[in-house]
């Protein structure tokens, strides 16, 4: 089911009546109406919910059995076996796959659906499990609709926690408005600012082999991946926020800012988060005894693995390798970058300029991201003239400029917001303001959003 | 008397659904030949004289010509070769579009090798994908005064795009009410030969990927058999540059001998006017220039009338 759809507003709008209008003792049944809920999200697509009922009750009833034996271990690494290898054939099936059985598999992000279970078989393992999850809260948990195409990577305490006061919650009018603030923001982004700033990027980018295809090209791709996947996370988060169920915040702000390690705590952060706990200190342990290079050894195969998450393809390969060794200038304090950091904690003026260039090495990396692969990127790179920086005209006309004006609002009213939970965090502010926002976003979103044949990036990964 | 939070706050929720959908309203009112395509051939009354097929017939056939010459009213309800392919779909939207109490009609009928023909294996995975994501078939009219399904399921933007379109000025297609596509393109000639050779390349690559199909086949031959029903059918080939004919002669070699049994056996007349090929002027040699549509609609009027 696609988010912009009629049939979206109607499961969502008749999912929200039955779960508040719930009372009394009835209120137990909301857990089901989310459980029921999400299966309708894939309603028309019979073998993915076919997937997800099997591979779910599957997992929760062996983590169940798992968890009241004494002999864990061997479960547990044959749970994380079993699913990663779900997860890699899909990756290595690629095209074939998706040639064989249709592209069934697309309304669900397989990866994102597949880490919850293998966190849960993880912490199997390192005995992290400080109860028996209940089969139905479990079931909730991995196939809640508002997170099932691309996230957040929720973690089964906080979730499940929530999900336990699920009958006590009570209709709160601000937590509602604030969902509604979370949708209209990530709509904005995901349906105007990103198919804006990709068509930027294909005009300044293809057949642009200039100075300003590699350095705008590379800024208005990078804004088209952030808008595009940043507005999906919101968008979503609002709607789980409708139900008075709160998700991870998945991005803080990571364009304004100025080194690596903060932009990756910022950036993806439920994911991140995951490869932290499930990849990076498990290694870290083992690399501990080879010092400070053991931890940079750690980080740079953990970006391998961030980037291989993304495709077997060179240029995600590439991609993560390059985002692994971006850390040892700080992990290994090299000299330039430590007196850089000094200068910067002394002057609030370099350390916000500083966000600039690293924008702009972020944005040039992201190409390589974007790039078919890895040779595609370099093919294209070695026709650069430097000396060159043809726009195109890009930048011309009524209609360009108007578009442009989009992609900045976008980003000043990020900046902005930059101290508070997402754009449109504006709750406190006054209301002329708040309703001056509020119009002016669905004004551009009726306008100049498009809705159509877009799909969401990281829903292929 | 002081309101309440929660109702203040229902109050804002309605004014705003209220504004959504007036806004979508008003956006209806800024609909024009010129800023949505192919949306006046989903809408309009229910149609008595037809003009069906491909990109190919949607450019060159202009009703009013036909009208003058014929004294009836044509609406051309051609599409393009990605929706309007013979098959279910098409058909079921042609029957959809014609009069039910139509029984004196004209159907100019267009074919060429492309229009029955399907993507290489694609035949064995009835039914077609691609022509059930068609979204000829997620519309359930195809008349009336507005279509709201047709602005749903096709149309990108949001609604209000469509007040944006309205003012901005340099539309390159336009959909007439009779259903005719007018495409402007750039005239001179080394614009033509750019966009013929790139074109040509793309066709000569894309039609390794196609043969023909029984299954478009046999639609057409239902489709024929339904229009005899509501009266009769003239089944054309448009002229195209002589590089495309040779290029579907050459790989849809039986296209020529099924369509002249097809005649026979169906009853029903035939023309190919390659002869007309070097008399008219095209947009990319496929698609002929919409300054030469009089001219084709002309002479098919013409051939209609001496039949």
């Amino acid at each position: 089911m696609e988010y912009y759809s009629i049939s979206f507003a109607g499961l969502l709008l008749i999912s929200l009546i039955c779960f508040w209008s719930l009372d009394g003792t009835y209120r137990k049944w909301r857990i089901w109406i989310l459980l029921f809920s999400s299966f309708l999200f894939l309603w028309g697509n019979t073998t993915a919910m076919l997937f997800v009922s099997i591979s779910g009750i599957l997992n929760v009833t062996l983590l169940r059995w798992v968890l009241k034996e004494k002999s864990r271990e061997r479960w547990a690494i044959l749970g994380v076996v079993a699913n990663a290898l779900l997860l890699l054939l899909y990756k290595v099936g690629g095209a074939s796959w998706s040639h064989w059985a249709g592209d069934w598999i697309l309304p669900l992000g397989l990866s994102f659906y597949t880490f919850q279970h293998i966190a849960s078989w993880v912490r199997v393992r390192q005995e992290d499990w400080e109860e028996i999850p209940g089969t139905l809260n479990y079931l909730v948990y991995t196939v809640y609709f508002p997170k099932m195409l691309s996230g957040p990577v929720e973690k089964w305490e906080g979730f499940d926690g929530q999900l336990r006061k699920v009958n006590e919650l009570k209709f709160d009018d601000a937590k509602f408005i604030q969902g509604l603030r979370y949708i209209l923001w990530g709509a904005f982004a995901k349906w105007t600012v990103a198919p804006l700033a990709h068509a930027f990027y294909l005009m300044l980018w293809t057949d642009n082999p200039t100075l300003s295809g590699i350095l705008l090209g590379g800024v208005f791709n990078f804004i088209y991946i952030y808008a595009d996947f940043s507005g999906y996370s919101n968008f979503v988060l609002g709607i789980s926020w409708l139900f008075g169920i709160e998700l991870i915040q998945n991005f803080k702000f990571p364009l304004f800012t100025n080194q690596v390690r903060e932009f990756w705590q910022r950036w993806h952060i439920s994911f991140t988060q995951w490869i932290l706990d499930y990849l990076f200190t498990p290694l870290t342990f083992h690399l501990r005894s080879f010092g400070k290079k053991g931890i940079a050894l750690a980080i740079v195969l953990s970006f391998l693995v961030v980037g291989l998450w993304h495709g077997l393809e060179s240029n995600y390969i590439a991609f993560g390798l390059i985002q692994g060794l971006y850390f040892l200038p700080i992990l290994l304090k090299w000299n330039w970058s430590e007196r850089l950091a000094q200068a910067k904690k002394k002057s609030l003026a370099l350390d916000r300029f500083m966000i600039l260039p690293f924008f702009l090495l972020m944005s040039t990396t992201a190409l390589i991201f974007s790039s078919a692969s890895w040779n595609d990127f370099v093919l294209h790179v070695e026709h650069v003239q430097l000396s060159s920086f043809n726009v195109n005209g890009v930048f011309s006309g009524f209609s360009n400029l108007i578009f442009l004006c989009l992609i900045v609002g976008f980003l000043w009213i990020e900046w902005w917001n930059r101290n508070s939970l997402f754009g449109l965090d504006i709750a406190k502010r006054k209301f002329a303001v708040r309703w001056m926002l509020y119009i002016a976003l669905l004004l551009a979103l009726m306008t100049w959003g498009e809705f159509k044949n877009v799909g969401t990036l990281y829903a292929h990964f | 008397m002081r309101i309440s939070s929660r109702i203040s706050n229902i109050l804002k929720l309605l004014f705003v659904l209220l504004f959504i959908v007036g806004m979508h309203a008003l956006s209806l009112y800024f609909i024009s030949p010129h800023n949505v395509l192919d949306y006046n051939k989903c809408v309009g009354p229910a149609q008595k004289n037809l003009i069906i097929g491909t990109s190919r017939a949607s450019q060159a056939i202009q009703p009013q010509v036909l009208n003058k010459n014929l004294d009836k009213n044509f609406f051309n309800f051609a599409f393009n070769g990605s929706l309007s392919k013979y098959g279910d779909v098409y058909n079921q939207a042609i029957m959809k579009k014609l009069d039910p109490e139509s029984k004196d009609g004209i159907f100019i009928v267009t074919v060429d090798p492309w229009s029955v023909s399907t993507k290489k294996g694609e035949e064995s995975l009835y039914p077609l994908a691609h022509d059930q994501q068609n979204y000829l078939n997620q519309l359930s009219s195809f008349t009336g005064e507005v279509n709201l399904a047709f602005l749903y399921h096709n149309y990108n933007y949001g609604w209000m795009h469509l007040i944006w379109d309205y003012y901005k000025k340099g539309s390159l297609s336009i959909t007439h009410e009779d259903g005719w596509l007018e495409i402007i393109r750039d005239t001179a000639q080394s614009r033509i030969d750019e966009r013929k050779a790139r074109k040509l390349a793309a066709k000569q690559s894309e039609i390794e990927q196609y043969e023909f199909s029984e299954y478009r086949w046999s639609s057409l031959k239902m489709l024929i058999a339904q229009l005899t029903q509501k009266g009769k059918v003239y089944l054309v080939r448009l002229p195209i540059s002589k590089e495309f004919y040779q290029l579907e002669q050459n790989h849809f070699d039986q296209f020529e001998r099924r369509i002249k049994s097809l005649t026979v056996e169906m009853n029903v007349p035939y023309w190919d006017m390659v002869n007309l090929q070097d008399s008219v002027k095209y947009n990319d040699g496929h698609h002929i220039n919409r300054y030469f549509a009089p001219y084709i609609s002309r002479h098919i009027s013409d051939w209609i009338v001496n039949q």
